[in-house]
Formats: structure tokens, C-alpha cells, sequence
């Protein structure tokens, strides 16, 4: 028999070379769909996404890539930049977010209890007081 | 028929109109591409089968000449004595030639020592086809069989045949091509079901006949006789091609001849043995018929009917075949990689439609197949060539011809290379990592289409698993044999040195049997056999070369043991004695198990309207015991089953039903002897056995009789 094929029938071989070969095929799917894994974990839990993807996010966000005009996604990213402490860029994604969507009270709220959840309580309060005065007003 | 296509023709309607996807817009057309060629393919199938002929052969005439032409070129000549010796057993009279386009000085003695006719040629020109040609110009027979150097043919052949030629307007006629060594990876057989699947089959014994009724059944290169004045008429036998067969047959129906087809296994030849050589022959086989496109296109050739054209363009459409199915075994693996979608929406309502068509599809083929459609070895048979016919579409396509290479049969105890299945490991392995990727997608939340990924996972997990079935076939180590053993029970007398037994073989050929006793033998062990082939006693010396490991048990202290035993220097008369048991009896007896069976609603009404019987009938057990047929032929045979009322055994004559014999059935405990009368009486085809029914005179009743405890034995592997 072919010494190649009678590895081929080995099941040992079968085995390891099975679990590397996904292995593999798992790192190339990392290595490929990065950028897309860490939205899809910023939009399933925010707090457990790496700082290092967080300030990744956050730069592509200022060269304004095609996902930020998904504000769901940059509210995510604003509740993990106030999770991790960066409140100078919470406050441009949530400006950036509350500009392009003046009217859309339950984002605003969603930002506010953000600010407020991450201990930027003035922050959330300023959001809250805008939320309570037009409400006022109608 | 005609509502499977109605249902196809519907799916595909409601695909081009509501499900192709603009955003992967060529990959969805290449799929709907896929589609509509099993379309076209599945409606020439139907018009093939319309309605399958099955003749009854006219009465022979007897004053015909007939030139039996073997054409050969590195054949073993071993395997070219087998076949002339066949040939000459002829009963029907008719001169056998070789045709040595190797020219050997070996085979020419053989031919001499045999009594055969011996041609060769100075030069190889056009291969087989210029072989039969300088035959033809140097024979005179007013028809000519041919046979290749592996095929065996039974001795009623011409007797089966020649009758067709009384219809002055036949040019041909065809019989199946069949294979003995059903050891070979070709075969998917499973004894305990008696079910046996060989790509063949369907096509000789359902879509020829088929494409009889059309008058478009082709000569098939091998097993057939033609008519010496219809080659003459086209000036011999098609060359310049690599399949001088088909092309012979459609010049011959142009010229307005036309060929019969007699559906019943009449030869038998090699199956290639390795997975390289079979590969060698399927692209020869493909690029051979899709010339056929360029060379006598069936389509726009002057003289032929409107059903012949379609058939033929059927024979050439079939070679494609490899490109649709390329594209099914890819097709889901790369929607997982990419994540472009060939059908889109796929959603419930598509899924509906789908199923019906699905149902509908299988249900139909099944059902017009009439047992011979069996969807999963068709696609293990296309998983298994998809390579070679892509391979064949594109040399064909190119204009790069191909030398006609023989096929060789012998056995490869090297085994298969890698490069022979790559093709196969690498869609193994681009069907594992699309699987693995689309279950990363839907782990990682990449996607929402759950529903979508589900059936694509699914989808490819079946065709990897086709891939790994047909690498794991391929890749066993089975042909250590260099010669095949025709599997099959007959009694053997063996002589040591502590006594004389009579035994059951399990297997044999003319180099060596393999048995089961209950006695001890030792390896080295000489022994002295009687072979019982029916009418015919050879004794041989042999020694033990094999001893099982494993034990059966039986009734009695002892176990049953097997053993496999190697003649020392067979005298070359005997060796022709078993083959011609082994092709003529043997092996008709081993096909006989897997004779095609009722469906099981016919079972079901069979059981029906012989219930009475069925009910009175004992339980009958599979044993195989050798045995002793006392009456007006007295003979050694083997019990094939047994109940406490009768016993089955297989004769080489036939018995009048209500004959009263006496059997003595050899146990390990001593001969039991008792009268019986026979029940039934079954042909085996071609005619050289007989499956026997017996009843006792009278009924085993007791336990304590010496027969009881076999009938309580389950021999699971036996075959009878």
C-alpha cells in the first residue's frame, strides 16, 4: 500500500491530523472574519470585548467605516468605551450618534443610562434632563 | 414519466422566477445550470426505458458459419486459455481465432496446443478496431462473435444468439456484460440482504433493453455477434476512434441495419481492479463517446430515425454528467465559505416546493427504474468519477485525443496511489472546512440564517460523507489474490493422515479452494482432495496455507474452523475442469442469490395468495453440509437449507417434481441417511444447475435425532 494512503487509513492520524486541520480552517476564520466577530460580540455583550478591539472600533469609527451608520452598533461601542473608562471617546460616539438622530428619544434614554450605568453621572443626567424637558413640553 | 417531468419542468419555472439570487448572481445561474442538465439528463433517461424489451430468442439456424474472434494485445494468457477453452465448448460449431497484436510466440503455441487459429499484424494500427479488421479480411464466417481476452462466455451463446439473425435486416446482437470478480471495489454487495449493486447493471439490464425497442441498442465491443455482410457494408469496423464500438453501431443504423439486444447473462468478464485502471477506462469510455459529438454526430448523421438520434445523443449527453455533479458536490461548501447563496430566498414556502419536487422525483425514478435506480450508488458511482469525466469533457472539447489503451484487469497489490483519489480528498476536505466554517459563523453570531445554514451544513456533510465512502472503498486492501476465487459450497473428500472427510468449500479456483471442517489440520499439512464439480471428479494434492483464527460453532464437541488449501502442480486438464465448473456452475449459483426479488408489495400479495402454503411450510435454517444423492444420478452435493420437513439442495440435473430419492446428509457426528421426495425443481439461469426442494417421507419430529440440532442453527454468512 501507498505509505501516504496507509497514513491516510491510520486513525491516529485521522484523529490529530483532523483536530489540526480545523484548527486551521478555525484560525483562518479568525484571522478573516475579525473585525466582523468583534461587532457581532460588541452587539452581544459590550462589557466582555477586548480593550484592544474597543480602541480598533473607536479609530474606525473616526475614518468612518460603512458600520457606523448603524447606530445600534456605535451605541454598543459607547457603552463599551464608558465600561472601559474612555469617556472622551464615549462622549464624540454618543454625540456622534445623538447629532445624526436629534429626535430619537429611546436612543438618547439608551445613551443616558449608558453614561449612568458607567458612573458618568453628569453626563446621564444632562441626557435625562433633555429626555424630561421635551417630554415637558409635549 | 411524464408527471416526474411535469413536476421537474414546475421546480425549475418557480427557481428562475422566484429564487435566484441577484447578489450572487453567476454563482446562482451555475447551479440553475446544475439543474437543468439532470433535467435534460433525467428526460433522455426516461425516453431510453419507455418500454424495455425483453425477447425470447428465435430457434438457432444450423447451417451458419460462425468466427469466434478474441482480440488481444499483453493479455495473461492464462486468462486468454480460460476464455478460448469457453469458446471452444461451444456445443454450437464455430472456429476460434486469437487476434495477437502483441505478437507472441507464447500465445501462438497456445493457440496451436488448443486448436485455435492464430492471426497477428506487423503494425498496431488503429488498436481493437484494426485488430478485428485485418480478422475480417482473413476469415470468411458468414458472422463473426467477439470476445475480449478476460470475457468467459457460456456454452449456449451462439445457441442464444445466432436465432436473431433469421431477420435478415439484423446486423448484431448484443449481450450484458457481466463481471465474476465481485471482489473488485466496482461492487457494493451485502450477502445477509442479498444485495448486490454494480454500475453496470442498470445499464445492461434495464436502459439497453430500453433502447432495444428504439432499435438503438449499440454493439458493446465485446459479447455480441455481428453480421459479416453488415460490416462489410460499412467497411468493417469504425477506427480512428477510441470507441470503435459505438461508432461501428451508429454507421451500421445509418445504413439501415438494425440490432437486437438479448437481455440474459451469457458472458462474464474482469472488473478493473484498481481504482487508477478504472479510471483509465472511464476517461477512454467518456472522450470515446463525446467524440462521437464530432466524429459521426447522432444528431445530424443522414439515416437515422428520430429515437435512435435521441438515444445516441443520450449516450453522449450521459458523459457530461461530470460537470452538473461537480457543481452539486462544490456548491454548498463554497455557500459556506462565501456566504453567497445559490437559491435565495430559501425560505419555507421554497422548502415546500422543494420537498414535493424531491418526493416526487425519487418516488417516479424508483418506481420506472424498476429496482435498478438506486439513487445513492449513483452518486457514490458519480463521486467517485466526477474528476475523470470533467477531465474527459475538456481533453474532448480541446481536441486532444487520446491513444486506445488497453485496460488492465490484473490484480494490484500495491494498492491505490494518492493521486488517484485527490480529487476526492480534497472535496472531502473543502466539504469539512465549509461544515466547520458555517458552524464558526452560526457560534460566532456572524449569521442569523440558522435555517439556511442548517441545510447547507447538512447538505455538505453528505457529500463529504460520499467522499470519505468512495476513499475508504478504493483505498482497502483487498486483491492479494492475484486470481479471483469464485465464492461457493461444494463437497471435497480430504485425505490426512488420520482419515478421509468429507467437507465444504467455501471458495475456490483452479489454484487453491478454501474449506470449513470440524477437523484440525496444521499449516504445511499435505493433503490428498477429491473435488466433486458435478458430473466431474478431480483429485488433487494441495497443502494448508491458511488457518483461521476465528471459530464457528456447530452442534457437536468440536468447532468449525476454515482453511485454506493451494494445490501442488495441478495437471493443466483439471485446472480447466474447475474453471469451467467455476464460471458455468459456481458462479451462476453465487448470482442466483441475489437474483432480483419481488418488491414488497408483491411479497406482501404473493404471501397472500399462498398463505395456506406458507403456513404448513417448517421454518427453514441455512446450513451448508455435504451430502450424498442416491436415485437414477447418484452424486455429491451440498445442502443449502433445512427444516424438520424437508431440505434444499443444488443439483446438476433437473428432477420431476414427486421423484422419491435417498439423501445421506454428512454431519461432524457421521452420514444421516433418509428418503426424501423432491417438491421443486429451479432452474438457475443459464441452465447448468438446479436449486432442488425436498420433502423428508417423513418428518423429523424428535430432538434426539442427529439432524434436530442443525435446525436451530443461524449461518448467517453462508451463501447458498
Amino acid at each position: 500500500m501507498d505509505p501516504v494512503i496507509a497514513l491516510l487509513r491510520n486513525k491516529w492520524v485521522l484523529l490529530f491530523g483532523g483536530v489540526a486541520y480545523l484548527g486551521l480552517i478555525w484560525s483562518m476564520f479568525v484571522f478573516v472574519n475579525h473585525d466582523e466577530m468583534v461587532r457581532a460580540e460588541l452587539l452581544r455583550s459590550p462589557t466582555t470585548v477586548s480593550q484592544r478591539d474597543v480602541v480598533k472600533m473607536y479609530e474606525a469609527f473616526g475614518q468612518h467605516d460603512p458600520w457606523v451608520k448603524d447606530d445600534v452598533m456605535v451605541l454598543r461601542l459607547t457603552e463599551a468605551l464608558v465600561y472601559q473608562g474612555r469617556v472622551e471617546e464615549a462622549r464624540n460616539t454618543s454625540q456622534m450618534l445623538l447629532l445624526n438622530n436629534p429626535h430619537n428619544d429611546a436612543l438618547r434614554f439608551q445613551v443616558a443610562l449608558a453614561m449612568h450605568n458607567g458612573g458618568l453621572y453628569e453626563e446621564a443626567e444632562t441626557h435625562f434632563s433633555i429626555l424630561l424637558k421635551e417630554r415637558g413640553d409635549e | 414519466m411524464c408527471g416526474v417531468m411535469a413536476m421537474y419542468l414546475f421546480y425549475l419555472g418557480y427557481r428562475v422566477l422566484y429564487t435566484l439570487n441577484p447578489e450572487a448572481l453567476g454563482f446562482s445561474l451555475l447551479f440553475l445550470y446544475a439543474e437543468t442538465h439532470a433535467c435534460l439528463a433525467l428526460g433522455l433517461y426516461f425516453f431510453q426505458i419507455w418500454n424495455p424489451m425483453m425477447r425470447v430468442p428465435p430457434p438457432v439456424p444450423r447451417d451458419v458459419t460462425v468466427d469466434i474472434l478474441i482480440p488481444t494485445y499483453n493479455e495473461d494468457l492464462a486468462l486468454l486459455r480460460k476464455t478460448a477453452i469457453s469458446c471452444l465448448g461451444m456445443p454450437y460449431p464455430a472456429k476460434v481465432f486469437f487476434l495477437d497484436d502483441g505478437n507472441r510466440w507464447e500465445l501462438a503455441r497456445l493457440a496451436q496446443e488448443l486448436g485455435c487459429g492464430y492471426l497477428a499484424r506487423e503494425e498496431r494500427v488503429h488498436a481493437k478496431a484494426g485488430n478485428l479488421n485485418h480478422a475480417l479480411s482473413l476469415t470468411d464466417g458468414e458472422f463473426v462473435a467477439v470476445f475480449d481476452a478476460d470475457y468467459v462466455p457460456h456454452p449456449t451463446f451462439l445457441e442464444r444468439t445466432l436465432g436473431y439473425f433469421q431477420d435478415p435486416n439484423v446486423a448484431f446482437v448484443q449481450t450484458p456484460h457481466n463481471y465474476y470478480n465481485v471482489d473488485s471495489f466496482q461492487f457494493w454487495i451485502n450477502s445477509k440482504k442479498r444485495d448486490k449493486w454494480n454500475e453496470q447493471d442498470a445499464f445492461y439490464r434495464f436502459i439497453m433493453p430500453g433502447r432495444d425497442y428504439w432499435n438503438a441498442a449499440f454493439f458493446a465491443g465485446t459479447s455480441a455477434v455481428l453480421r459479416r455482410k453488415a460490416l462489410e457494408s460499412i467497411g468493417g469496423f469504425a477506427t480512428g476512434t477510441i470507441t470503435e464500438d459505438v461508432e461501428t453501431s451508429v454507421r451500421l443504423y445509418a445504413k439501415g441495419w438494425k440490432g437486437a439486444y438479448h437481455n440474459e447473462v451469457l458472458s462474464n468478464g474482469l472488473a478493473t481492479t484498481d481504482l487508477a485502471s478504472y479510471h483509465q477506462q472511464k476517461l477512454r469510455w467518456a472522450e470515446g463517446n463525446i467524440n462521437l459529438l464530432f466524429a459521426e454526430n447522432p444528431l445530424t448523421k443522414k439515416g437515422l430515425t428520430i429515437p435512435q438520434r435521441i438515444c445516441f445523443f443520450a449516450t453522449v449527453f450521459g458523459w457530461f454528467v461530470g460537470i452538473p455533479e461537480t457543481i452539486y458536490f462544490i456548491t454548498p461548501a463554497i455557500m459556506l465559505l462565501t456566504g453567497w447563496y445559490p437559491i435565495d430566498p430559501f425560505d419555507w414556502q421554497f422548502l415546500m416546493v422543494y420537498l414535493l419536487y424531491l418526493g416526487v422525483l425519487v418516488g417516479g425514478f424508483k418506481y420506472v427504474s424498476q429496482g435498478y435506480g438506486r439513487i445513492g450508488f449513483n452518486n457514490l458511482y458519480n463521486m467517485t468519477n466526477f474528476f475523470v469525466l470533467l477531465k474527459a469533457v475538456a481533453k474532448s472539447l480541446l481536441k486532444r485525443r487520446s491513444k486506445f489503451i488497453v485496460t488492465s484487469k490484473e490484480a494490484h497489490n500495491s494498492g491505490v496511489q494518492l493521486t488517484t483519489i485527490l480529487p476526492q480528498v480534497a472535496l472531502a476536505l473543502l466539504c469539512v472546512a465549509g461544515m466547520w466554517w458555517g458552524v464558526l459563523n452560526l457560534y460566532y453570531g456572524l449569521t442569523q440564517d440558522l435555517f439556511v445554514y442548517s441545510i447547507g451544513i447538512f447538505w455538505t456533510g453528505t457529500n463529504a460523507s460520499l467522499a470519505v465512502a468512495v476513499i475508504r472503498k478504493t483505498t482497502r486492501a483487498w486483491y492479494d489474490r492475484q486470481t479471483f476465487r469464485f465464492i461457493g459450497a461444494i463437497p471435497i473428500e480430504i485425505t490426512n493422515a488420520t482419515g478421509s472427510y468429507l467437507v465444504v468449500s467455501k471458495d475456490l479456483n483452479e489454484s487453491g479452494v478454501s474449506l470449513e471442517t470440524c477437523e484440525t489440520l496444521h499449516l504445511g499439512e499435505p493433503l490428498a482432495l477429491k473435488l466433486h464439480l458435478g458430473p466431474n471428479v478431480v483429485c488433487a494434492r494441495g497443502e494448508v496455507v491458511y488457518v483461521s483464527k476465528e471459530e464457528s460453532k456447530v452442534p457437536g464437541p468440536q468447532a468449525l474452523r476454515s482453511y485454506g488449501i493451494r494445490f501442488n502442480q495441478l495437471p493443466q486438464i483439471d485446472q480447466d475442469i474447475i474453471h469451467q465448473f467455476c464460471f458455468h456452475l459456481v458462479f451462476p449459483r453465487y448470482l442466483h442469490h441475489f437474483a432480483r426479488r419481488d418488491s414488497w408489495g408483491q411479497g406482501l400479495a404473493n404471501w397472500y395468495a399462498n398463505r395456506g402454503r406458507f403456513q404448513k411450510r417448517a421454518l427453514r435454517q441455512l446450513v451448508t453440509l455435504p451430502c450424498r444423492i442416491t436415485g437414477p444420478f447418484s452424486f455429491f452435493t451440498v445442502v443449502n437449507d433445512l427444516s424438520p420437513t424437508g431440505v434444499a439442495f443444488t443439483g446438476h440435473y433437473p428432477f420431476e417434481v414427486g421423484q422419491r430419492l435417498h439423501i445421506e446428509i454428512v454431519t461432524n457426528q457421521g452420514g444421516i441417511g433418509v428418503d426424501i421426495d423432491i417438491r421443486s425443481c429451479q432452474r438457475i439461469p443459464p441452465g447448468y444447475a438446479y436449486l432442488i426442494g425436498a420433502q423428508f417421507v417423513e418428518a423429523i419430529a424428535e430432538k434426539s435425532h442427529p439432524l434436530a440440532p442443525y435446525m436451530h442453527i443461524h449461518k448467517k454468512d453462508v451463501l447458498i
